[in-house]
Order: C-alpha cells, then sequence, then structure tokens
C-alpha cells in the first residue's frame, strides 16, 4: 500500500510546479507592467506596490482556479485512481495540498506585498499616524489592523477549503448520476443533471450554513471573539460533512475517465 | 497453484445498459491468460472492475484481497497515462510509479525499457504510438505484483513493436504471476497463451485451457474463438 507521505509527496510537487508557473507569469506581469509605467513616465515611489497589490487578485484568483481543476481531475484519472491508497487518504491528501498550494502562493503574494511596500515604507507610516492625529480612535491602531488581517486570512483559508469540497460534492455526485443517465442525448442530459446538482448542494449547504449561524447567534452574545470561532467551527464541520458524503460517493459509485 | 482472481455474480450497468451480467471467472497463478471478444463486449470493463477503478455488483478477490485499495496493490493494470500532460517528460513519469509504488521495480523497469529501445529523456508528445504502447507495458511489467492486466497492447502497433512487446512478456513474466492479455486480434497473441476467456452477450462465454483446445476439439485458438461467432451467426 501507498504511504500517505509518498502520495503527498507526488500531488503536492505537481500543484507545486503549477503554482510556480503562475508565480512566475505574475513577476513578469510585474515587472512589464512597472515598465510600461516608467516609459509612459508615471514612475513614483508607490508605482511597485500598486502593480504587485493590483495583480495580485488576479493571481489569486488564477492560482484558485488552476489548483480547482488539476484537484478534481485527480479524482478520475487512472494514474491516481490506481495507486493502493484509500479513499479516505486520497480524499485528505489531496485537499491537503491543494490548501498548501495556496496557502503557498498566498504567502508569496503577502511577501511581494511586504516588499514593494518597503520601497516607501515611511510615507505610509506617516500617512497612518497623520491619519490617527486628525481622526483619532475612529482610525483603528495598528494592533488591531493586524489582528483583522489575520482574521480575514483565517476566514480566506476556510472558505477556500469548504469552496473545495463543495466543488467536489457537485463534481462527484454529477459523475456518479452520469452512471444512470442514458447513452442517448447524454450531453443535454449531463448538463441538466449539472444544473440541477448545483441547485440543490448550493441550496443543502445554504440550509446548513444558515443552521451554523443561526446557532452560533444563539451562543454570540458572550464575546465576537467566541462567536467567530463558532462561525469557523461551524463553516468547517459543513466541510467535513461534504468531505464524508464525497468519500463515500468515490468509494462505491465514482468512476474514473475510460482512457484506452 | 492457486486461484489468483475470483469473480463472483458480477454485474455492471453503466448508462442505463448492461455491460457484464452474471460473470463468474477464477484464474490461477502463472498463466498468461486471453481475454477474447468483439469490441465493446466488456472486456476493458472486466479489467477496469478488478482494478477497482470502475464499481459493480458482485464479489472480486485478487490475491486473497477483496478490498479495493488491497486489490490494487495486487494488480498492475495499463494506465494510459491520461494524467500526465504531453509536455511530461518520462523519467518524470518513472518517478512517479517509483513514488508511488512500493512494488516498482526500477532495475527491471530499466532492463525492459533498454529491450525495447524506449528513450527517456523524450517527452510523451515525442512518443509515436507504439512507443507509447511501449512505454506503458514497460511501467506496468515493472511492478512486482500477482496479476498483470494488459488491455489491448497492441492497438494500434506496427508488426515489429507487437514482436518486441509479445518478446518482453515472455521474458519480464514472474513465474508466479498471472498476466491477462485482451485482444480482439486472436492471432497475434494465441501463440503466448495458456488458457482464454471469452466474453460474448455479457458474460464469460467459455473459460479453457488452450491445450485442451488444440488436442481436444483440433482446432487452434483463432479457429475455436472464430467458431463461437460463426455458431452465433447460425443460430441469428
Amino acid at each position: 500500500m501507498t504511504s500517505f507521505k509518498d502520495f503527498f509527496k507526488i500531488l503536492m510537487g505537481q500543484k507545486f510546479r503549477q503554482m510556480n508557473f503562475v508565480l512566475l507569469i505574475n513577476i513578469i506581469a510585474i515587472a512589464v507592467s512597472v515598465l510600461w509605467t516608467l516609459i509612459n513616465g508615471d514612475f513614483n515611489n508607490n508605482t511597485f506596490f500598486q502593480v504587485a497589490l493590483s495583480w495580485s487578485f488576479i493571481v489569486m484568483l488564477w492560482a484558485f482556479l488552476r489548483i480547482t481543476v488539476t484537484h478534481e481531475s485527480i479524482y478520475t484519472r487512472d494514474s491516481y485512481r490506481l495507486v493502493p491508497i484509500s479513499d479516505t487518504k486520497f480524499y485528505c491528501i489531496n485537499l491537503l495540498t491543494s490548501f498548501i498550494a495556496m496557502a503557498y502562493v498566498a504567502v508569496v503574494e503577502f511577501v511581494i506585498g511586504a516588499a514593494t511596500a518597503a520601497i516607501n515604507w515611511q510615507e505610509y507610516v506617516d500617512s497612518f499616524n497623520m491619519m490617527r492625529m486628525m481622526y483619532g480612535t475612529r482610525v483603528p491602531d495598528a494592533g488591531m489592523i493586524v489582528e483583522s488581517l489575520l482574521s480575514m486570512a483565517l476566514v480566506m483559508m476556510v472558505v477556500t477549503i469548504l469552496a473545495w469540497t463543495t466543488v467536489s460534492l457537485i463534481h462527484l455526485l454529477t459523475r456518479a448520476g452520469s452512471n444512470f443517465m442514458p447513452y442517448r442525448r447524454s450531453r443535454i442530459i449531463n448538463f441538466v443533471l449539472y444544473v440541477v446538482v448545483i441547485y440543490i448542494v448550493l441550496r443543502v449547504v445554504g440550509f446548513m450554513m444558515n443552521l451554523v449561524m443561526n446557532s452560533t447567534d444563539m451562543f454570540g452574545n458572550s464575546s465576537d471573539v467566541w462567536h467567530f470561532v463558532l462561525y469557523i467551527v461551524g463553516f468547517l464541520v459543513v466541510s467535513a460533512i461534504e468531505a464524508v458524503l464525497s468519500v463515500y460517493l468515490m468509494n462505491r459509485w465514482v468512476e474514473t475517465v475510460s482512457e484506452s | 497453484m492457486s486461484d489468483i482472481l475470483k469473480v463472483e455474480n458480477l454485474n455492471y450497468s453503466h448508462r442505463l445498459k448492461k455491460i457484464l451480467q452474471d460473470v463468474n471467472l477464477t484464474l490461477e497463478s502463472g498463466k498468461i491468460v486471453g481475454l477474447l471478444g468483439e469490441n465493446g463486449a466488456g472486456k476493458t470493463t472486466l479489467m477496469r472492475l478488478i482494478t477497482g477503478v470502475a464499481h459493480a455488483t458482485g464479489d472480486i478477490t485478487v490475491a486473497g484481497a477483496s478490498r479495493i485499495d488491497e486489490r490494487k496493490s495486487h494488480v498492475s493494470y495499463m494506465d494510459h497515462l491520461g494524467a500526465f500532460s504531453l509536455g511530461t517528460h518520462l523519467d518524470r513519469i518513472v518517478k512517479f510509479y517509483q513514488t508511488v509504488y512500493e512494488d516498482f521495480d526500477v532495475d527491471r523497469f530499466n532492463e525492459l525499457a533498454d529491450f525495447l529501445n524506449i528513450d527517456l529523456s523524450l517527452k510523451l508528445s515525442a512518443l509515436s504510438k507504439g512507443n507509447k504502447q511501449k512505454f506503458v507495458i514497460a511501467l506496468t511489467l515493472s511492478r512486482q505484483v500477482e496479476l498483470y492486466l494488459l488491455d489491448e497492447p497492441f492497438d494500434g502497433i506496427d508488426s515489429m513493436s507487437r514482436k518486441d512487446i509479445i518478446n518482453s512478456i515472455i521474458k519480464w513474466k514472474p513465474e508466479n504471476a498471472t498476466i491477462v492479455i485482451s485482444d480482439h486480434y486472436v492471432s497475434e497473441i494465441s501463440s503466448l497463451l495458456d488458457e482464454i476467456v471469452v466474453i460474448k452477450d455479457e458474460t464469460i462465454n467459455c473459460n479453457l485451457d488452450a491445450d485442451k483446445i488444440r488436442e481436444d476439439k483440433g482446432m487452434d485458438i483463432e479457429d475455436f474463438y472464430e467458431s463461437l461467432y460463426e455458431r452465433g451467426h447460425d443460430n441469428d
């Protein structure tokens, strides 16, 4: 049987290579944009940070889509599904490696952002202090900003996991469902099936999210932190339920794409 | 000899169409078995069910293992490498096999690659159909398992490559392992076979010893196989 470590190494390597390509394109795009600004005569100390920041959103979205495509194709390819490893481990490793690959891109984007901001750091600090002097406590202090950024990062992480478990569930349900559809007009039927499955899954997930939010509201009076933690745990519980259903589908119904 | 594969009461439908019905099959270790049948008879499906990449009702046991993940560690099936982009170098694919299959024998692979003249520095896109098939077979036979499933290994390749592949099967078959070769052109593989299994009318039509066909029926395997279809046509 294949070990967790070996299968992890394979999937991680593949996703790392993909993300390195995305980041390479990102750096080229930043360089070209800065050069263009320089040629146009609009270059100033803020240029690097502004360009890096504006590209980072596109890069994060591209990275997410690229990982999602790979993440889903792994479930239906013989090369991966022939590997002697349990479906639960298979699912967990696929999710974990996708998450690490995405986190890697986020960290590199943060470093690029921080490095480009450092060029003009003193000016940003001065502007911030000026705003504090003018508006006082209405402007949050540095500690609060860091806290908000960390909370946002945590929410993004949990939402990313939830997005992948939901997409996988929709994908695997559709593949399993298509086994029971007739050959004739299968494209139309597959399309209808996709729409129906997406609708049902999103409704069920929406219902569960409401349930989580309502129940956390009940406990939420004590403190905002406790409320926030409950939300996060609730999202993770929904993800876990989706993961269990997906593993069940892999084990019983989902077939690979026949390549012969 | 012990039973290496046991299939009991296997039923499989796909998209509301019955593909295999009430399939029962037992294969012993150490044999080369021809899995024969027309195009679309269900040969590939049966192999996919044995490996566990498709699901059916019924029981499949390989080398005593019935759980899908355990079964996979006893079966080496021809992976057509669809997960790899055309720009992937062959040595990277070998590395993949080496990492995920603890039974993958690199020395054996290198010998097979030499024998079949495979240049590992090439990309997948640079391989002809025949060379890709040779590469896939080298990967499949380099695992040390009890059951090898070769799905139409001669499909669309020239006669010289066929000879190379047949020779590699004979040369590198582990003594106690069973190799199942599916094909619809019997003449290519008949000399190799110890046993034949014919899939016809969604089930196992016959499972016979190759020598018995030659001795008892006085026919070579190709004629016997064709006679199964002639009888079918007469009945029609």
